[in-house]
């Protein structure tokens, strides 16, 4: 089941569908349990050696990022402890927030092979929408693990709510981000020796473990990419993988990969949830979280994700 | 640094180095290059540097070294003339040439394919071809076929052409019986021994259906006769008659605009029209795109010139309800009654402008009294009758359920409209609409201030027989300057024999006096007595038309009413 789409009605019932598809998906369901740490549940998960925790947050927050929230980190293995928050390894998670159910619709994408994932898109209400997963990338070079977790945090302060290239806001695989909110993305990378390697989006050059990814920054991998729209001819909009570099010391950076079937586009000639067909291929796109939407509401102009529906 | 390189990391988007035959100009980071002569290019030292590293994907990947069939399905909709599309086949492979081993159309009746060439044949890198599909009008009314190719090595790639032939009706009607339209909803009732009822409509849209007599003379009259002889039980692209329209204007063969007034008529877009010339063979059936203020764009281009004064209509996919009556008037001429059914949902607009009372809507419009309206009053009674004494009689409901006609006179497309969607919005028997008595039931006596909520009226008998019970509890209160204030009378008390004092739900707001009323009637919840609803068609939608039913009350909850009806 490569791709399903449901409806829920809070962040509890929406782990419940996140299990039962990701069961479908190939993935193995190692407990889905309440958390003791804060009030929410915690779902873990595993495939073809890849585990992950997806938990519900529904307290905390302020008013720039409300509750209730959603997060994922990756682990190794699986410990049926007391504590579903304490795994070995584990990353930290990748938040979403705001996450305030019901919601209109929610779109699950996921395979366990070649490379596992678990990709969700939330519309949590009519136009605007949340993006978080887990999975491992199509690693380039001499890369282990390559698992990845993102989130989307917008930051809902009015001066910036509409805003889509401030740097308040948290998006996924995106670096152009200063320290207002936890990163979004999150990826293990372990390369030199060095293992567990957690490389975070930062806003510091100095930072050994910074993750470069994204578009809305000046050094992004597809900044300059981002301002090319549709072709005035066709109307199409190509999609681009979104690359991840991390620094190698010495101002230099690898690539390390990209996430399986995800990619950016711009969405100037496409309508929020529209498939896309390229050839056999089918993509659905989403804005990153409201396409063009009216003054005081949230807006990430014509950005958006791509997902592959694989069959 | 790295973001200085990523142009290498480009697959497909071409070279980044110069070919040695000097056609092609490298970029300005290169270095400026000479007019003519020998060229030499100095090449970064960056760029000639091999260093190792992953190949990055980019969009490339998702054009490239696959085969591209566009597009995979055609659905055709309603095909009432020949259609033609093309289907693109595209090696996308940049370096391997393929074999086309197949191309195979099944189920293809009436379908002609024209292809580029035989198979087995190659397909060079990066080459295109392309196969025209024409879907004709002959041929089975269900078309589902089925076009394959297969390529060495490869799975077979379908192409699935779907779509419905349709035959225009071209005949037009004898306006001298004008045109009946009938429209029928269904409506499932319960109804308590208090008379209150519980309703489910079990139709979302209206069955529709049109009854016309047609004169067809000449050729006209044997091509009626055969074609409804051939296909008299297929699917028709029939006109709808009282919307058409002349053109106005010329157009040309080839045009995909046309200039008309479609407002307030059934054009839809992905429907049909169809333009009519002088005779009945002399027509086009033409898909709709979309619809401006003052055109209609067509989704393909028409396949003939029309003139001015060809006639234009919407159209809608209609079965013969039965066979046509033909009446012989000669052996040139006969009339033919028919009557078709329309197979596709109808819809309509909803009311834009009634004003709402109480969660429902009013029907403020006055009726057509030109001729006289019926009237009445149904009330439930259980009778028990032994045959020995006098019979043993109940009114459990203690209520009477009144009823009363409603007719429309429409003139013109816009009343027409606003009619038909108070009919779509009473869906039959279905919803509730407030409907005044539009009589001069109550008599203002004193003047009512603005902030005051009792009234004096003329003593009718209100407070006596009436008991503010559902039917005779509501009020429209009509003013001579067109103001109308909806209200429930919450009391009633007879002062002596002329007058009566009621107390109103709300204030007005404004003073009243006697002589700025012009009518204080009586507001009924109803709801309509039938499901089906005729709408006589006097001569086209420019023109007049009637309709007529019975409304009839119900005992609905409306909004701010406290529990249901007891």
């Amino acid at each position: 089941m490569p791709y399903a789409t449901s409806a829920a009605n809070d962040p509890g019932e929406l782990l419940d569908k996140l299990r039962l598809f990701a069961q479908g998906a190939g993935w193995s369901i190692d407990g889905l349990r309440d958390r003791t740490a804060k009030p929410g549940k915690a779902l873990s998960l595993n495939a073809a050696g890849l585990f992950a925790t997806f938990l519900t947050e529904l307290t905390g927050g302020d008013g720039n990022r409300p509750p209730p929230f959603i997060g994922v980190f990756g682990h190794t293995g699986y410990a049926a402890n007391a504590n579903p928050d304490v795994q070995s390894e584990a990353g930290a998670p990748a938040w979403s927030n705001y996450l305030q159910g019901p919601y209109s619709a929610v779109h699950f994408f996921g395979r366990s092979a070649p490379r596992p994932y678990l990709h969700v898109v939330l519309e949590t209400q009519a136009g605007t929408f949340k993006h978080f997963g887990t999975g491992r990338l199509v690693t380039a070079g001499a890369v282990n693990t390559g698992q990845y977790v993102y989130g989307s945090q917008w930051y809902y302060d009015a001066r910036y709510i509409n805003s889509p290239d401030d740097y308040h806001h948290a998006i996924a695989f995106d670096d152009f981000w200063a320290n207002f909110m936890s990163p979004a993305t999150r990826i293990r990378a372990d390369f030199d020796g060095v293992a567990p390697r957690w490389h975070a989006v930062s806003d510091s050059p100095s930072d050994s473990l910074r993750l470069l990814c994204g578009w809305r920054g000046k050094t992004s991998p597809i900044s300059l990419l981002k301002d090319i729209g549709h072709s005035a001819l066709t109307g199409r909009a190509p999609t681009y993988p979104l690359w991840c570099a991390v620094p190698r010391g010495a101002d230099l950076y690898s690539d390390i990969g990209h996430p399986p079937d995800l990619r950016f586009i711009r969405l100037d000639s496409y309508a929020p949830g529209e498939e896309l067909v390229l050839g056999d291929d089918r993509w659905k796109v989403f804005p990153v979280h409201r396409k063009n939407g009216p003054a005081g509401t949230p807006n990430s102009g014509v950005y958006g994700y791509a997902y592959r529906i694989t069959e | 640094m790295w973001h200085g390189l990523w142009p290498l990391t480009f697959s497909g988007q071409g070279d980044y180095f110069p070919s040695r035959t000097g056609l092609d100009r490298p970029g300005g980071a290169l270095g400026a290059e000479p007019q003519y002569g020998r060229r030499t290019v100095v090449v970064p030292q960056h760029v000639a540097d091999r260093r190792r590293g992953a190949v990055q994907p980019l969009f490339g990947d998702d054009f490239f070294d696959r085969i591209h069939v566009e597009p995979r399905t055609l659905n055709l909709g309603n095909v009432s003339t020949v259609q033609r599309r093309a289907v693109r086949v595209w090696n996308a492979f940049r370096s391997r040439a393929l074999a086309l081993t197949e191309a195979t159309l099944s189920a293809g009746e009436g379908i002609v394919l024209t292809a580029p060439g035989v198979p087995p044949m190659p397909f060079v890198p990066l080459s295109e071809r392309a196969w025209q599909v024409a879907v004709g009008t002959d041929g089975p009314p269900v078309i589902g076929a089925n076009l394959a190719f297969r390529f060495d090595g490869f799975a077979e790639i379908p192409v699935v052409i779907t779509g419905q032939r349709i035959v225009a009706f071209a005949f037009v009607p004898d306006w001298s019986r004008g045109v009946l339209e009938r429209l029928a909803w269904r409506t499932d009732i319960l109804t308590s021994p208090l008379q209150v009822e519980q309703r489910r409509g079990l139709r979302s849209t209206p069955r529709r259906s049109f009854e016309a007599t047609l004169i067809v003379d000449g050729r006209e009259r044997v091509l009626l006769d055969l074609a409804v002889f051939g296909w008299g039980g297929r699917t028709w692209a029939l006109p709808i008659w009282p919307d058409g329209q002349w053109l106005a204007a010329e157009h040309a063969l080839g045009v995909r605009v046309l200039a008309c007034d479609p407002a307030h008529r059934d054009f839809r877009s992905g429907g049909l029209v169809l333009l009519r010339g002088p005779t009945a063979f002399d027509t086009e059936v033409a898909e709709i795109e979309s619809i401006g203020a003052d055109r209609v764009v067509l989704r393909h281009p028409t396949t003939r010139a029309w003139p001015r004064g060809t006639r234009l209509y919407p159209v809608r996919a209609a079965r013969l309800a039965e066979s046509p009556k033909i009446t012989r008037l000669s052996d040139q001429a006969a009339s033919v009654a028919v009557r078709f059914e329309v197979v596709e949902p109808c819809d309509w607009s909803a009311l834009a402008d009634a004003p709402i009372y109480r969660g429902h809507p009013v029907l403020a419009d006055r009726p057509d009294e030109s001729e006289s309206l019926s009237a009445g009053w149904q009330r439930a009674l259980l009778t028990l009758d032994n045959e020995l004494g006098t019979a043993f009689v109940l009114d459990p409901a203690d209520w009477a359920a009144v009823t009363q006609s409603h007719r429309w006179r429409m003139h013109g497309r816009a009343e027409r409209a606003r009619v038909r969607s108070w009919l779509y919005a009473l869906r039959g028997r279905h919803r509730a609409v407030w409907r005044p008595t539009h009589a001069d039931d109550l008599t203002l006596l004193a003047t009512v201030a603005g902030t005051a909520t009792a009234a004096d009226v003329a003593n009718v008998g209100l407070a006596r027989f009436a008991g503010l019970r559902p039917g005779r509890r509501d009020v429209r209160i009509e003013l001579r300057d067109g103001r109308a204030f909806h209200r429930r009378i919450t009391a009633a008390a007879s002062l002596d024999d002329a007058t009566d004092r009621i107390t109103l739900d709300a204030a007005l707001g404004v003073d009243v006096r006697p002589r700025d009323v012009k009518r204080i009637s009586f507001l009924v919840l109803s709801r309509a007595d039938s499901d089906e609803t005729e709408i006589e068609h006097h001569t086209d939608s420019d023109g007049a038309a009637d309709s007529a039913l019975v409304l009839r009350a119900v005992r609905d909850r409306d909004q701010d009413d406290g529990p249901a009806p007891t």
